[in-house]
């Protein structure tokens, strides 16, 4: 669980960055020249515009869970207590949750850049045995998964929209609460993510898309994901409106 | 939608600054110049003179625009120079469908007549026959002229 901790700290430090930059400079003048926190073309031209993004996402992932070994364990510091593989009790879990990233163009049609998200749900399944403790999931299990990585992308100009493919590479955590002898265990799984994703980019202003993204891992996990994403672009139409 | 957009911008800090040009007219004179939508009008504070020098671009592509192309003469003909203590002057390119501004000091306070030659700033526009654009101070601030 100290991914999860540390992938919340850099969300509140995401969160956070863009208020506190706003504070650090007081302007105290419009006049060319006589400005102390921006230049001439600040904010509206190509040569004084940064092409960047800053991403939200609602999500829907789901991941498959068959050849995933979970390490469970009692109590938040407790030693390993069994190992079981996913697959035992539920093919899948899904979870519901939102995604931030940013990315920075290093052309108009290519981009690099970092992502985090987070999925909470509920995934049903059967009862099995670990070693020596009976695993009950019989009331379901709550699954909490987090993503972090870097995502790096081409992107097709189509005027008001755009469509883009990218591959993901990174890091999941996967978090299963369940009762193990009749006492509560956490079981978690670590392991890499490589998936490939495909974007729908609709255009609401020249700063701003709406998109539709869907993907799919490329390690055999059969784990999918489905997302609505809202981008504010630093660069208007990322520098490139069409051919 | 407008109201997630508000909320994201509200969270990322981000500005709309997108150009429209049927909502916002620019203040004072204005030409138009291929995409690029130029208005110009002179402004007195204390006993400082400035131009409040707007552009906006109405195409899907960057425009280049040089601010330093501007033509400033007072009411006798005689040039006024824009300030520009740090060089920052320079040719730049508007982004598409957006809206800049730049408020540039003039190296003479007193003129109250001043006619604002804007024809070769927009270096990407085709070439076409302005007028230039003619102020008068009568007291109540600069108006535009005949």
């Amino acid at each position: 669980m100290k991914g999860l901790a540390f992938a919340m700290a850099s969300t509140a430090f995401l969160l956070a960055s863009p208020a506190r930059a706003s504070k650090s400079c007081v302007e105290t003048s419009d006049v060319v020249g006589e400005q102390r926190c921006s230049r001439y073309g600040d904010g509206w031209s190509s040569e004084r515009s940064l092409p960047l993004t800053l991403e939200f996402g609602l999500v829907r992932t789901t991941f498959g869970l068959g050849g995933r070994d979970f390490s469970a364990k009692f109590g938040k510091n407790g030693p390993e207590a069994y190992r079981f593989d996913g697959g035992t009790f539920a093919s899948e879990a899904r979870t519901y949750g939102f995604s931030l990233r940013a990315t920075g163009f290093l052309s108009p049609f290519v981009y690099l850049g970092f992502e985090q998200s987070f999925g909470f749900g509920h995934t049903e399944g059967g009862s099995f045995q670990a070693g020596q403790y009976a695993v009950s999931t019989a009331s379901g299990l709550n699954t909490v998964a987090a993503v972090f990585g870097v995502p790096f992308g081409l992107r097709l100009p189509l005027g008001k929209l755009s469509l883009r493919g990218e591959v993901f590479g990174g890091l999941t955590i996967l978090g299963l609460t369940q009762e193990a002898n009749a006492a509560r265990a956490s079981a978690t799984w670590v392991g890499g993510a490589v998936e490939t994703r495909g974007y729908l980019d609709l255009w609401l202003a020249n700063d701003t898309t709406f998109s539709v993204m869907v993907g799919q891992d490329l390690l055999g996990r059969n784990d999918r994901r489905l997302g609505l994403v809202l981008t504010y672009h630093g660069r208007a139409y990322d520098g490139r409106y069409g051919f | 939608m407008r109201t997630a957009i508000l909320a994201f911008c509200l969270l990322t800090g981000c500005g709309y600054r997108a150009y429209r040009p049927d909502v916002r007219p620019f203040p004072g004179g204005q030409r138009t110049l291929g995409c690029l939508d130029v208005g110009v009008l002179p402004e007195r504070r204390g006993d400082r003179l400035f131009l409040d020098v707007r552009v906006g671009n109405t195409c899907s592509k960057p425009q280049a625009f040089s601010i330093q192309a501007l033509r400033v003469v007072d009411g006798e003909g005689h040039a006024v120079s824009l300030l520009d203590p740090r060089g920052e002057l320079q040719l730049v390119h508007v982004d598409p469908e957006t809206e800049g501004r730049a408020v540039v000091a003039l190296d003479r306070p007193t003129p109250t007549r001043l006619c604002v030659d804007v024809r070769d700033v927009a270096l990407d526009a085709p070439a076409a026959v302005v007028t230039p654009l003619c102020f008068e101070d009568r007291g109540l601030g600069f108006v535009v002229t005949p």
